[in-house]
């Protein structure tokens, strides 16, 4: 018998229990620590998609609530918008539309040659359209101050379109051709 | 003197064995100890995440659904005439706010002496202003060093030439359109505007 196997032997009752301990130990790793570490790790991935689908619900919720405050905000603004800036109705705009127009010409000394006025309504629109078509004279300097009132009017006068030409009246003169437009609500008032 | 070795067997050095034999234990306990931790951890960790994937995923769902009535609770139609005429509105007060005072007075800057403006006018599209203006020009060339000028100021951008024809009187009429982005500067009153340029 060798040494070893002498030792072996007679230390046997210390030796086992060392032995068994150790595949025990090995046992647990490989069949219960492996396994839940990778469960883990999975369950770490999962855990981050649940977190980014979280994420995503609470953007959709917060933005159909905002969609139902945003729709009930924009409904008020729409209200002050036709009541409080548009003319009210198809009548206002016009008078609204040819005194302005007047009074502005009158006071930039403009010479007005004529004056049409256009109604229209875009398909799907809840608005009507009144487009006035002023021709007037004078010189560019009172041009320019006309179409500066104009654009700081308090009415809702959208200068849309402005065309010059030379005058063969007055000396330096010019012919402007400007279209002025205004909306009101169709429907509103008998508008 | 007696020199003989009476024992039947030959002694080995058992303090050695025992040494080995009790490092070993406690390395089999250290290691022992490190896996029942490590299990521990683990099983707590994932009990953790197991709880926070059920409740994420539970309120996930409760606010989906919440979503989903509130949709449902809208009305579609209706939702889109007013995001319509809130579009409409928008543009009408774009349109509204347009300064021709501005706008001119940049005109004035730029335009040189043999170039008269014929007409403009501006359009206003999800917030961009865009310009078509007839000119007309003793030469092309005038009408280009116009366009030249007008990109040098930065408030226009893709300034092109959309026709270009010779009137009766022998001058270039120009047709031009331009991308408009007024750089929010106020407009002086026109009474401090540069002349006119004819």
């Amino acid at each position: 018998m060798t040494l070893t196997r002498r030792i072996l032997a007679e230390k046997r009752r210390y030796i086992y229990p060392i032995v068994a301990a150790i595949v025990v130990n090995a046992a647990l790793f490989l069949a219960v620590v492996v396994p839940l570490s990778r469960r883990v790790a999975g369950g770490e991935m999962e855990a981050q998609a649940a977190a980014a689908a979280l994420a995503r619900a609470r953007r959709d919720h917060a933005a159909a609530r905002s969609t139902v405050s945003g729709k009930a905000s924009a409904d008020e603004e729409l209200k002050k918008f036709y009541s409080a800036v548009l003319p009210s109705t198809q009548r206002d705009a016009r008078s609204i539309t040819f005194f302005r127009l007047n009074e502005l010409a009158e006071e930039a000394d403009l010479q007005r040659e004529r004056s049409t006025i256009d109604t229209d309504q875009e398909r799907g629109s809840e608005l009507g359209k009144l487009t006035a078509t002023y021709v007037l004279s004078g010189p560019y300097r009172n041009i320019r101050r006309f179409v500066h009132s104009l654009e700081t009017a308090e009415e809702f006068l959208i200068l849309e379109n402005v065309a010059l030409t030379q005058s063969t009246e007055g000396e330096g003169d010019l012919i402007v051709n400007v279209q002025v437009s205004t909306y009101y609500r169709v429907g509103a008032h008998g508008g | 003197m007696l020199r003989a070795n009476l024992s039947t067997r030959p002694f080995y050095n058992e303090r050695a064995v025992h040494f080995v034999l009790i490092i070993a234990a406690a390395l089999v306990l250290g290691v022992t100890l490190v896996n029942v931790v490590t299990l521990l951890r683990l099983s707590r960790h994932n009990t953790e995440l197991s709880s926070g994937i059920r409740q994420d995923r539970a309120e996930a769902d409760r606010l989906t659904r919440e979503a989903a009535e509130i949709r449902r609770g809208i009305d579609q139609k209706e939702l889109q005439l007013v995001v319509n005429a809130a579009r409409e509105a928008n543009t009408l007060i774009d349109r509204r706010t347009f300064s021709w005072t501005a706008f001119f007075n940049h005109l004035e800057a730029t335009m040189p002496a043999d170039v008269m403006l014929r007409s403009v006018r501006p359009g206003v599209d999800r917030g961009v202003t865009r310009v078509s203006m007839v000119v007309l020009a003793r030469r092309y060339q005038d009408a280009e060093e116009f366009q030249q000028n007008l990109e040098q100021t930065g408030a226009f951008e893709e300034v092109v030439t959309r026709q270009q024809v010779e009137t009766e009187e022998g001058l270039q009429q120009v047709t031009l359109e331009a991308i408009y982005r007024p750089g929010g500067e106020p407009a002086p009153p026109p009474a401090e505007a540069p002349a006119v340029r004819r």
